[in-house]
This record gives C-alpha cells, structure tokens and sequence, in this order.
C-alpha cells in the first residue's frame, strides 16, 4: 500500500510553497506576468481593443468585423481574453494573499511590500475588468474546488470599492518611487498607486457609476502625487518615448511601465508589439523595424495641435512638439530605407509615431516582437487628472490651471533649459465648462495611443457621441480611399460601452447575466 | 499419409496408439511411421482444428488417413481474460474477429481493417494520414472528457493506449474483443471502456514452414474538392474589396471578363499524389513435442498522398515454448519494431489560426495572381505577395510540403516471459513477467522556405528552427495466477483462478527546440547553434497493484456459471481512494441440451446467457489529484531589463478523485442452425457510468480553465446482432458470409452541478475558440451539434425600402445578430428561436448528432476452384458531421482566399436564391445547421481476388502453396456528404466527434500480391 503512494517528480504542490522571501517573490512575478500577456499590453489593449478612435483607426479596409470596427459578439476572442488574463492574474494574487502569512520566516516588513504589490495588482486588474464589462464575479480568495465555480457579478459600484479599498491598502505598505530606485519603472510604487487611485476614483465620478464625490478623492490622490515631490515632467517630450524604445527608465515622469525586454534571441517571451502594431509602417526588419501599423493616426489627432505658418520661411509647422512625434510626419521607403516626409494636406495618411522602431537598441530586431515597454501612468496624466477634478469641485482655480499649463508648457518645449516665452503657451480665462473641454483636448493630445482615449470619453458619457461626430466628418471630409475608417460611427451603438461577458463564461458560470444588450 | 477433405498433406498430426503411452507425429507430407505392438491395436489421430480419429489398424502396414475439419465452433477456442474457454462454455458476450479476413486488407494496422468486422466495436479513423492511430469505442463512449479507448492485452500484456502501429497485421493469431462486464471485469480499474486481446502466431509442431506474403500498390486520394475558377475568384474579391483590388485585378482596361478563359494553378495537383505502398512478410514457424519456435520479420512502405509524407515499419519477431520435464512450460516471446512516420498532420497546427493548416493553403492559395507577377511565380514564391500576412499565415503549399520536416520514430520491443508450473495434480502455478519499452523521438525542422521559419513570414520570426523531442515509455508486468480445473463424476467442472499482479509505468519526455540556426542545411544536428527555448523534462509514473480471482462452474456445459472479482490499488488517487473492487457474475444456460430440444434436429445448438458488473475507468493524468505549481518560461516577468521567474499555479486538484465506474448487465442468445451453417449471435446491454472523471471546464473567473472530478452518469443501451452463414457449399464452390450490425444509444444521465449541458468550443480558428459547437444535455448523447438553426438568406420580403434607396430590416423580422441596421438583403438569416427579435447564444439549439444510428459490416468470401474473393462491406448510418471547411471556403471574409466551387452561386439581387449567402453577408461568427450535414456512408472497404495455383502444379518445385492476388481498400464509397471523405473527426474526442477542418485526404488502395509457402 505504501508503494502507491508515488511521488511526483515533475512540479511543486503549493502545499509546502510560499515558506521563503525568494517563493514569495516567485509567486509575485506570476501576478505581473499578465500584464505582458499579447492579451494585455503586449498587444490587445495596444491595438483591437482600444482602436478605432478618433485618436486612431484601423488601417485594413478589409476589416469589417472585430472589436476595432464596433462589430463583435460575445464569443470573441480577444475580449475573451482579455477577461481570461484579468483574471488569471486575480487567481494568482488569490492564492499569494491566502499563503503568505505561513511564510513565518520571511521578515513582516519584506512581506508587507510583497502582499501590498500583490493586494494593488489584484485590484488594478479588477480595475481594467470594471472599465470594460461594468459589474464582474468578484473573488477575493482562490477558488478551493472545480465545485467552487458560480459566482454572480458584483454590481459596478461595489467592485469599484473593493479597488479602491485594496489599493489604499496597498498604497500605505508600498515603498515610493524613491526607495524603489530609479530604474524601478516596472514595480509599483506608493507615487504609482496613489496616481492610480487617482484615476479610479474619476472613473467612479464618472459614468457608469457616477457619484459626483468621488472627485474629491481623485483630487486628494493626485495632489498627494504632486505633494511628494519627487515626480516631474521630463523636459522633452519625445525623449519619455525614446527611453521606452532604449530600455531607459525615468521613474519620474513615467511613473508605471508595463515592462517588456528582448527581441526573442533567448528563450524568454517578455516581448510585445509596441512600435510595430502600433507604429510606422515598415518591411524591412534589420532597418527601421518592421511594422505591421494597425492604425492610422487621425486626421482629426494631427489637427488638434496648434499649427503655424513661419513668417520667414512660410513653413507649417507646430510650435506643439507634440504633433511630429505623435504622429509620425513621414513613412519609410522600404526600398531605399530613407524617410519620405508627408505633405501637410496629407492629414489622413499618417501613422502613430509615439514609439519608433529605428530607436530601438536592443538589436538584432525581431520582425514581430521589441522589448519597448509600455507605460500604464505617466506624471503628465497626474497633473491633468488633478486639473480636472480640481475644475470639478473648484472650477478653473489656478492650481487648476497650473496643472494644466505645466503639461502645455513642456509640449511647446517651454521646460528646456533656455526656453524664452514660457507663458506663451498657457490657457488662460476659462469657465469650469471650456475648462473640461480644454482637459478633453488635452488629455488627447498628451496622452494618444496610451490607451485612455475610449476610457476617458466612457467616463465623460461621450464615446458614442464623439465617435458618430468623428464618422460624420470623415464621410464629409475625408478623401474617398479613407472614407471607410467611418465604419466605427456606423456600428457602434449603446451597448460597446461596456463588452459582453465571454461567452465562455456564460456558459460555465451559471450565476452570471449576460450585460445589457448583449 | 494424413490429408484433409481437399487432399492436403497434414503436418504436426499426433498419433498415438489408444491405451498405450507411445505415440508419433506426421512429417512435413503427412507421412508417418509407428511401431504398433500387435496388429489389433488401434491408433488415435489427433490435430488441432480436426475431430479426432479412431482407426483400428487391422494388420495394415499402410494407413491412409482424412481428418474431418471441425465445423462445431463451439469447440473453437477463445482466449478470455487470463485464460481460455472453449467457446460453447463462453458465459460472457465476447466476439472473435475473422482474423483471416482481416488479414486480406492491404492496411499499415489491424485497426485500420477493423471498422465493421464485430458487433459493439465502433472504429472511426480521424482522417487519412498514414500512421494516424483510429478511433476505436466498445459498445458507446461512457467517459465525457476522458478516454474511451479499451484496454488492450497484447499477448497477454495489458496495456492502455498502446502503438498499434508496431504490431504486423499478418503475425496475429487471433483478436477477441470482450465486451461484457462478465468478460472484463477480470481487468477491473481498465475494462470499463471493453477490452481487445491480441494474440500473435506461434510455432507450431511440425517440420519448418517457411511462407513469404508481400504486395505492392498504389494509392489515391478518393476525392478532391471542388474550387473557384480564375474567373469566379477575381468576380468574388472585386466584390468583397473594390477599395483595394479594382486596381489589382483589372489594371489598365482589363476587366473581369478578360478572366473568362484563363486557366489558373491547380494546387491540389500539386500537393496530393499517386502514393505507392509494399509489404513483405517472411516467416519460419515449426516444432515437435517439446519445442514450438517461430520466427518472423516484416517490412512496410507507405507514402502519403500528400508529398513528403508516409510511413515505414521494420520488425522481426521470435517466439520460442518449450515443455521440460514434469510436465513444466517455459516461454518466451519478443517483438521489436521500428517505425517511422513522415509529414505534419494537416488538421493539427501551432496556434489557433487555421490559415497555419497545410490544407488551407492549397484550398485557399489562388488560381492566379492578377497585377503585374505571372502566375508561375506564385508557385515558386514562399509568400503570396497580394496576402496581407497579419492574419493570415498562409504559406505557398508546395514549399511547405516539401520543405517541413515532421519525423516521428518509434521503437518498441514488447518481451514476455512465462512459467507454468503443475503443481498437483489440477493445480497450475503461472508466473509470467514482461516489459513493453517504447522510445519515441520526434524532430521537427523548420528551415526558411517553410511558415515557421522563414523571417518574412508572420509566424516565421524565429529563424529556421528545429525542435527535438524523445519519449520514452516503460511498461514492467509481473503476474502469478493460479489455476484449478477438476471434473467430479464428468459432470461438474470447476475452474478456478486466483491471482496477483503487479503493473508498474514510467514515462519520461525530454527536448527541446533551436531558433534562429545559423546553419539551416546541418537540420536537426545544427542545434545546438541557435537559441535553445522551450527546454521540456518531465518524467511521471504509476503503479497498479491487484488481487483477482474467478471461478466457472459448468455442469456438462449445460448450466455454466462464472463469478470473478478483481482488486486494484491504483497510485493515481489518493491515498483514501487507491484500493477499489470490481466483481462480476454470468449465468449460462444450453437451452438446446434439454430434453424437450432436442427433438428439433434443425437445431444445433441454442444457448442463453446473462451477466452483471462493475469496471473502471482510470484514465486520468498520474499526479491529477495534487494542485500544482509550475514555473514555465512564459510566467517569468521582467524587472530592470532582467528575467524574473514566476510561480504559477497550474492545477486546481482535486483530492477526492477517484474511478470512474461502470455498471452493465448483458443478455444475450447464441444460436447455430442446420449442422451449424447458420449461426446467430444477438445481445442486449446497458451500460450505466457513475462518478465520471470529468475534467470539467471552470469559468476563468476560477482563476483556472479546467479542473478534475467525478461528477455525472452516462448510460449506454444497444443491441448487437452478428450472423454467420455458409450459404453454398459445394465441392467446387464456396459462398459463407459474416454480418454484423449494432445499434448504440448514448445518453447523458448527470452532470457537474445541475448543469442542464456542457458546451465544448474547439480550437481551430480565433474567431471560434469560444463559441460551443458541441453540446452534451442531460437526456441526450454525450456529444450533440449546437448553433442557429439556418432559414437561408434575408430576402427584399425581409425589407422595407426607405426613401433614400436603403433597405430597413421589417420590425416583425428578427436579425441575425450584427445588429438591425447591418443586416442587408442576400445576408445569412437564423432562427430567432426565443423570439426576442435577434439571433445570440440563447437561440442556440442542437442542431445535429453526429453518432451514428447504427454501423456495421459485411463480409463475403467465395471461392471457385482455386480462386478466392472476398468482398467486405462497411457503414455508419444516420451520424452528422460539421462541415468546418464550408465556414472557410464558402463566403470568408479573407481577401484573396480561393473558394469552393460552390459559393460562386451565391446571392445576388438578380440571383436571389436561400443557398449561399451574399458576398460579405455572412453575419456574426457562428456555427449553424447550415454546414451540418449527413455523413452516412457505404463503403466497399476491401476486396480481395486470389488464386491459388493448383497443387500438381507444384510438384517439382519445394513449394508448398502459392498464391497471388489482388487486393483493394476504400475501393468504393457512397454517400452524400461533400466534403472529402464522411469517415473524420479531425478534433476526435467523445464530446467532439465528427468535425471536418483540413483532413488528411483518405486514400484507396489498389496493390497486387503473393504468397508462398514452403
């Protein structure tokens, strides 16, 4: 009898894991780990899942089905896994924080750290999956059995307590920035959580949940940011982009990165698509990079900076520094691999530029993959998301104002050493109205394919709205080869605010209801 | 000189002088020479297979003999579960495969030659690829997740899941399949999905017979499909994308119609080929009193019929008994084989895209390029320049085809040994031991001309690459048993066995894969250049340990009672759930022995049997009761431009698992009329499977997509009929027949949590991954069809015409899920079944069974004078199949992707027809009742034409016998399916039976053989 008692020789049972730091911070990585996930960051949330916009559509006219083109149903498969890696990361954050109190030897303060990294980014994912599907099961412990499996969702409101709670309590354990150190881009910071709840307490003052209060607690959070100290605005603009593509950090502008590294020379799969789906097109590989560009940047993105003529020269040109590294001003010639400058009418043509492959230095490239991370909060986003809030409870104060201007005034390259007319650029003598208007534009132009766009215009109840304005003006405007990047405005309708649950799901969890519409 | 009725010579007769302890056996010409010791002695001939033979000798010196063939099968032995039975004291429902008639079919494996050969035994190959294991279930599947294959005891050697591609066809003796608790629960923890004994040929006495049998043939595939023209092609892209390919497709003044005539590039022609195939087989087998020997070897060719794809066996055999004194018996037996198996399966490729498939390419690939580039070079090109390669992996087919190395090679030595020890007088002591030791490797090469490897294609950013991987399994036996046989007052026989065995399994897996060679000509043996990923090492063991015993009771084979009960602790369980009992009991009854019988002289014999019992199913993963963590390479995380390692939990556990039981009662009648020609076997049962080990998916709001446990009850109820009938017998003419038909029903009793239904989706393209295309119901069987039930295409009735020209769907009429203002005339219409104005998952409905309502075959075999034919049918009646190819090649949205023939008569406002929906109107992503079709089919599976040459004839020679034939597979097949071939299951399990994406085209066999014996 003892015999059948085999031993397996092949894996570990989490009976007798979690004991040491170094399990513990095993167990952690595997928390992060889907962030990397190409149904995250690497790609889904890069591209189908958060374009067509008007910041960005899709470039395939072929397209006509799929998240990108407001045309899909609960069976597909990127949303689906999206959900599955939301929460695959909660699982793993479930059973860490149901373990790591018997790991009695590790200090209490080093687990501390690890259960608050654990405890924020359990919430974090509850966040991305309450941005996206409303109110979701909510499961705070692991799943004990496969009986142990219908859950019904959580209505919105309350899911969102939980984050908020979760992350306050995490925030209070985590070290900041600072202690972290100043390539700690990837780790989660008390500045990251306490700009993260920042933006969650938005969403919550915002549709769907809409209680007004929650703006107070965004302003609270960010101005704690702010009152830090230690976070600022990188001098130049382009230069927080280009870091991204060197393997740089600049833990004080680009507060939370999604860390990716490599080009797949070794064995380990940390890559993503950035700069490639998401970026200028290209066929070479070796040089610039290859690209498959999903997206187009639009027309309406390129004109929202501010364009000038040269009085001299007679040259268009933005005094925004924004405009020409946001979107790329030229495409590559592949044959000659030279860049070919757009003309300034050519408003319709150009792709996002935000991360360029030729800057990469991690080389040889790889044809699909970069190792260039991705940034999940920037301090430029702090700085807007307490102008905003401030203008909510406040109006346009000068704080207000201030927050916002300091963002302009590092666009029109106002914070380099030697810059004269640093005013020039400031908004001034706005009402809490043009204020909110100006936060929307602003947050456009600053933030473009960092994937807030369709969040932002969720909460402010104005995706539909602004997406059939955008097709509208397409139909109207823009030249006949283009005009089928109207297609989002002809399909999207009430029920893309929130995506339907998986049909998986569905299927499997018997206490959950569809959303509405679906 | 001993012959039999036709006037051969028999070797090997014993013959022994009746009272006394002297006695001979014939040589090779049936000539035999004894000593008798008066001229009134009268001298016994004994062979098996023939009635024995009393001739007084009468002061003869020459005594010729003819020994009458047995043609009471009920003297027939049959091999039972450690033991044998003569087959009119059988109490169990076991059925003898015609192992001669098997052997006719010019097949790689006795499996691919089964289907139709018995009652209760469904064999469905998954498609055609040569090498490719078939799908075989005993009397319906009773696991939902689990396996359903039987227990297969190889000379007496149980193994689960073994390569039925090692074992010669032509070197097995006989096949038994027990189907009965009665007959199989003897293997208790394994039998409850049936049991398959294969026993191989041995030696037998007489001088050495040397025999060769080999053929050689060709083979075809049975059909092709049927594509677009050039000129239907351009017609449907110019429709599906007048943005982009108006300038593509008519540049400068042409138009569609200058593609009227032109002829474009016939990939199928250019993959799939004329394939030929060869077998040879040479034996020795011979013997005397003492020592049986046989030795035997094998070589097998087949190429695929797709280029760069076959397979190849080598393997010899040697079997030696012999008896020492005290009656003591000691034996061995070793097979060793060596296959080789070469080509990717086209239905299974990396990832979830099934633009990956071989197939899709040559289906998809178009008949011409249009633009500037002559078609030729799209033949020659890697990558269709026109193909955006984001989302569609294609790859030209002929590159892949030639240039992807998928090599699997196999070796297997199965050795046996045995003891069998007298110890009284009716006490028997057998000791036997055994290993099966399969090693297994696998090379995998990608160079730069195939999809994988080639850097411009999309899933080719790893270089050339190449992955190796070995296998290893290691099967040890050791089983002692016990038999007891007395007769008391020659009426009452007991039988009794009891015995102990041990079973013990390791298996290993190990390798690795190379990206990014340097050097791609060096193959496989260059990668240790490259970058070393996805290092694999596993190793997993299990050990079974049992108790069994048995006990038949016959009183003058009239009454015949059987009870046996079996033991078995099993290490994959728990320590509280190792140990489980499986007993069983069978009544008998010779009904045709009674007195008030046996006036019916018609009747020959007439018996009624029962039983009851329980089995187990212990098909699940060695350690599948422990939660897991792992730490694979793709959980790692990355901090500061470093690797960080990730522990993941991998597995939910379970620590209550345990069998999976299955209750069945038998009944059955045997029944042989007119001396035996007629004979009929018909049996009743149900099946009933508790506590299934379900491997059940959890929503991944779990935290985890799938966890194990003994939930739910599947009932099987069926009823088999097998007949037998030699129709003519006349001297110089034969007829004798075989048919069998069994009819099966599934049902699903009970599943995990009050779940009315379990949806299975299956990956073979993104879009699909999550939508159920299976759908197992309580009340149902297991594995039924699910999606919209189709109504053909939205029609202008459908419509309101607005003003400005736009068609507005009718309120009353209900759209098809793309939402009211997307659905255009000529889109594809579904049932809006709960009436809620649009289609979504809850108007889904069962929308086809793909099991069938009945199978079975028939076999002839008709000889005239020295020619003999056989003729065998096969079919499969009343199961559907999903028609996945149609969701591809009839009305995709891909650009540039060649479709079937069929779709070019689709809608068009003036070709409004309800068949094929309009270009792009296609609706959201679904399976419907619309690519659900009938795949029953008839199959003329083998036919045989022999001759053997007339005995004269070889006087002069040392030849024995010669034969020649012709010999034919898959010869003809009627159905009305359109696919390819009815017969696939591409995504085979019990849940997902009989989908049909990118098979393996089947192929018949035509070859031309001989065989010699001397």
């Amino acid at each position: 009898n003892k015999q059948l008692n085999t031993i397996p020789k092949d894996f570990i049972s989490p009976v007798n894991y979690y004991q040491t730091e170094g399990q513990l911070n095993n167990a952690l990585n595997g928390v992060y780990d889907p962030l990397g996930l190409e149904s995250m960051y690497a790609n889904g949330l890069l591209t189908y899942l958060s374009y067509g916009n008007d910041e960005g559509v899709w470039r395939a006219s072929g397209q006509v089905t799929g998240p990108m083109v407001y045309n899909y149903d609960p069976s597909e498969a990127n949303i689906n896994n999206l959900w599955t890696a939301a929460y695959t990361g909660i699982g793993r954050a479930n059973l860490l924080l149901d373990n790591i109190d018997k790991a009695t030897a590790v200090a209490t303060a080093t687990r501390d750290v690890i259960l608050a990294q654990a405890l924020f980014l359990r919430a974090y994912y509850y966040f991305v999956l309450a941005d996206n599907w409303g109110g979701v099961p909510l499961r705070l412990t692991a799943a004990q059995s496969a009986e142990d499996v219908d859950l019904p969702a959580t209505p919105v409101a309350d899911v969102y307590k939980q984050v908020v709670k979760d992350m306050e309590t995490a925030e209070a354990l985590l070290p900041t920035a600072e202690q972290w150190g100043p390539n700690s881009g990837g780790r989660v910071s008390k500045n990251t959580a306490a700009g993260i709840l920042a933006r969650v307490y938005l969403t919550m003052a915002g549709s769907p949940v809409n209680d007004k209060a929650r703006y107070a607690d965004a302003l609270k959070w960010s101005k704690k940011v702010i009152d830090m100290g230690f976070n600022q605005l990188n001098a130049d603009y382009s230069q927080v982009f280009i870091n991204h593509c060197q393997d740089k950090y600049d833990v004080k502008e680009s507060m939370w990165e999604v860390e990716f590294y490599g080009v797949k020379a070794d064995a380990y799969n940390e890559v993503g698509y950035v700069g490639n789906r998401n970026g200028i097109a290209s066929n070479n590989i070796d040089f610039p990079g290859y690209g498959y560009a999903f997206l187009y940047a639009t027309s309406k993105l390129y004109k929202s900076y501010e364009s000038r003529i040269n009085a001299t020269t007679k040259v268009e040109f933005s005094p925004d520094e924004r405009r020409d590294w946001v979107v790329s001003p030229y495409t590559w010639n592949d044959a000659t691999k030279t860049k070919t400058f757009l003309a300034v009418t050519a408003t319709y043509d150009r792709f996002p530029g935000k991360w360029r492959r030729d800057l990469e230095t991690n080389l040889p490239r790889n044809k699909n993959y970069s190792g260039v991370n991705f940034p999940l909060l920037r301090y430029s986003d702090v700085l807007l998301m307490f102008a905003e809030a401030e203008n909510e409870i406040n109006g346009p104060t000068v704080a207000a104002l201030n927050a916002l201007n300091q963002v302009r005034r590092r666009a029109y390259g106002k914070l380099k050493a030697g810059a004269t007319n640093v005013t020039e650029a400031d908004l001034t003598g706005l009402d809490k109205t043009t204020f909110f208007n100006a936060i929307n534009a602003e947050r456009m132009r600053e933030l473009a394919f960092e994937c807030l766009r369709n969040h932002d215009l969720k909460r402010w109840g104005l995706l539909q709205s602004t997406l059939k304005e955008f097709a509208a003006d397409i139909k109207l405007n823009a030249p006949a080869n283009r005009k089928f990047t109207a297609i989002i405005g002809d399909n999207i309708q009430d029920r893309h605010l929130f995506y339907p649950i998986p049909s998986r799901e569905i299927s499997l969890n018997k206490a959950i209801k569809q959303n509405q519409g679906w | 000189t001993i012959t039999d009725r036709k006037g051969e010579p028999l070797p090997g007769v014993n013959i022994k002088i009746k009272n006394l302890q002297k006695s001979t056996v014939s040589n090779a010409q049936g000539n035999y020479t004894i000593v008798v010791p008066s001229g009134e002695a009268t001298l016994v001939f004994t062979y098996v297979g023939f009635n024995s033979h009393e001739e007084p000798v009468n002061k003869r010196t020459l005594i010729r003999v003819t020994l009458e063939e047995q043609n009471n099968a009920l003297n027939d032995v049959v091999v039972i579960g450690y033991g044998t039975v003569r087959k009119g004291d059988l109490t169990g429902s076991v059925s003898q495969v015609k192992v001669e008639d098997l052997q006719k079919a010019p097949v790689r494996s006795f499996e691919e030659a089964l289907a139709g050969r018995v009652a209760g035994v469904q064999v469905s190959s998954p498609e055609g690829q040569p090498g490719n294991a078939s799908n075989i279930v005993i009397r319906g599947n009773s696991s939902i997740t689990q396996d359903n294959s039987p227990l297969y005891v190889i000379d007496g050697f149980p193994i689960e899941n073994p390569n039925n591609n090692v074992i010669n066809p032509s070197e097995i003796e006989s096949l038994e399949v027990l189907k009965d608790a009665s007959a199989t629960a003897i293997y208790g923890a394994r039998g409850a999905n049936g049991v398959i004994i294969i026993t191989t040929k041995k030696g037998k006495t007489g001088a050495p017979v040397i025999t060769y049998d080999g053929y050689y043939g060709f083979q075809n595939t049975i059909k092709e499909a049927k594509l677009m023209s050039p000129y239907e092609f351009v017609r449907y892209q110019l429709e599906l994308d007048p943005v982009s390919y108006t300038g593509v497709y008519t540049p400068d003044g042409t138009t569609l119609d200058s593609y009227r005539n032109v002829q474009g590039i016939d990939w199928q022609k250019q993959v799939f080929r004329t394939a030929p195939m060869q077998s040879h087989n040479f034996a020795m087998r011979g013997g005397n009193n003492q020592t049986l020997y046989s030795f035997s070897g094998s070589v097998l060719g087949q190429d695929g019929v797709i280029i760069n794809s076959g397979f190849k066996r080598y393997q010899g055999r040697l079997s030696l008994d012999q008896t020492l004194k005290n009656n003591i018996k000691v034996g061995v037996n070793v097979n060793f084989s060596n296959t080789k198996t070469n080509g990717a399966t086209p239905s299974t490729y990396n990832g979830t895209s099934n633009s990956l498939s071989l197939l899709y390419s040559v289906w998809g690939y178009r008949p011409i390029i249009g633009g500037v580039l002559p078609n030729e070079d799209l033949l020659e090109l890697p990558l269709d320049p026109g193909v955006d390669g984001t989302g569609d992996y294609r790859y030209n087919p002929i590159l892949s085809a030639q240039n992807e190395v998928n090599l699997l090679y196999n070796n297997t030595l199965i050795a046996n040994a045995y003891a069998q020890i007298p110890l009284f007088k009716d006490l028997t002591l057998r000791i036997s031991g055994g290993v099966t030791r399969e090693a297994r490797k696998q090379e995998i090469f990608y160079n730069t001309l195939t999809k994988y490897g080639d850097p411009r294609s999309a899933q080719g950013s790893n270089g050339a690459n190449g992955r190796l991987y070995n296998f290893e399994r290691n099967d040890y036996l050791n089983e002692n048993t016990l038999t007891y046989k007395k007769t008391i007052n020659k009426a009452h026989t007991i039988t009794a066995l009891a015995g102990f065995t041990m079973q013990k399994q390791d298996n290993q897996t190990f390798g690795y894969q190379s990206n990014r060679l340097p050097n791609e000509s060096l193959g496989v043996s260059g990668l240790e250049e490259g970058v070393l990923v996805n290092a694999t090492s596993a190793k997993t063991n299990n050990l079974l340990v049992s108790y069994l015993s048995r006990v038949n009771y016959s009183y003058k084979s009239k009454y015949l009672l059987t009870a046996s009960i079996r033991a078995d602790g099993s290490s994959k369980f728990a320590s509280d759930n190792h140990w489980s009992y499986f007993p069983s009991g069978a009544f008998a009854w010779r009904i045709s022995d009674e007195k008030f019988l046996k006036k019916y002289q018609f009747l020959s014999s007439a018996k009624l049997r029962t039983s009851i019992g329980v089995t187990g199913n212990n098909r699940v993963s060695d350690f599948a009761y422990l939660p897991t963590i792992t730490f694979p390479i793709s959980g790692n995380y990355t901090f500061e431009n470093g690797y960080y390692t990730g522990a993941i939990p991998t597995s939910l556990g379970n620590k209550n698992l345990k069998w999976e039981t299955t209750r069945q009662i038998d009944a059955g009648v045997d029944i042989s009329l007119f001396s035996s020609r007629i004979n009929l076997t018909v049996d009743y049962y149900n099946k009933n499977t508790y506590d299934l080990l379900l491997n059940a998916q959890l929503p991944v709001s779990t935290g985890y997509q799938s966890g194990f446990q003994n939930i739910g009850k599947v009932s099987n109820t069926g009823w088999e009929f097998e007949l037998s009938t030699v129709n003519i017998a006349k001297k110089d003419f034969q007829w004798n027949s075989s048919f069998n038909i069994t009819f099966n029903r599934n049902k699903v009793l009970e599943l995990t949590r009050n779940q009315e239904s379990i949806g299975t989706a299956l990956a073979w393209e993104t879009g699909y991954n999550n939508i159920p295309a299976y759908i197992a119901k309580i009340g149902n069987p297991i594995g039924l069809l699910y999606g919209y039930k189709w109504l053909g295409n939205y029609q202008y009735s459908d419509f309101d015409q607005q003003p400005d020209g736009r068609y507005v769907l009718k309120s009353t009429v209900p759209d098809n899920g793309s939402g009211r203002t997307a659905v255009q005339p000529g889109d594809i219409k579904y049932e809006d079944i709960n009436g809620d104005g649009t289609v979504n998952a809850s108007d889904r409905m069962v929308i086809g069974n793909p099991n069938p309502d009945f199978i079975g075959g028939f076999s002839n075999n008709f000889t005239y004078k020295g020619f003999d034919l056989n003729v065998f049918l096969q079919w499969s009646f009343g199961n559907d199949a999903l028609n996945a190819n149609r969701l591809v090649f009839e009305g995709t949205n891909r650009l540039s992707l060649n479709q079937f023939a069929s779709y070019a008569d689709r809608w068009t406002p003036e070709n409004p027809n309800n068949e094929y929906f309009r270009t792009k109107g296609y609706g959201p992503t679904a399976y419907s009742s619309r690519i659900i079709e009938d795949a029953s089919y008839i199959r003329v599976k083998t036919v045989a034409l022999g001759y053997t040459l007339p005995a004269k004839w070889l006087k002069k020679t040392k030849m024995r016998s010669v034969r020649v034939y012709a010999s034919a597979q898959n010869l003809l097949t009627f159905t009305n399916y359109s696919g390819l071939d009815p017969e696939v299951s591409t995504k085979n399990s019990a849940l997902t039976p009989g989908f049909d994406f990118a098979a393996y085209p089947r192929a018949k066999t035509v070859v031309f053989g001989l065989s010699l014996s001397l």
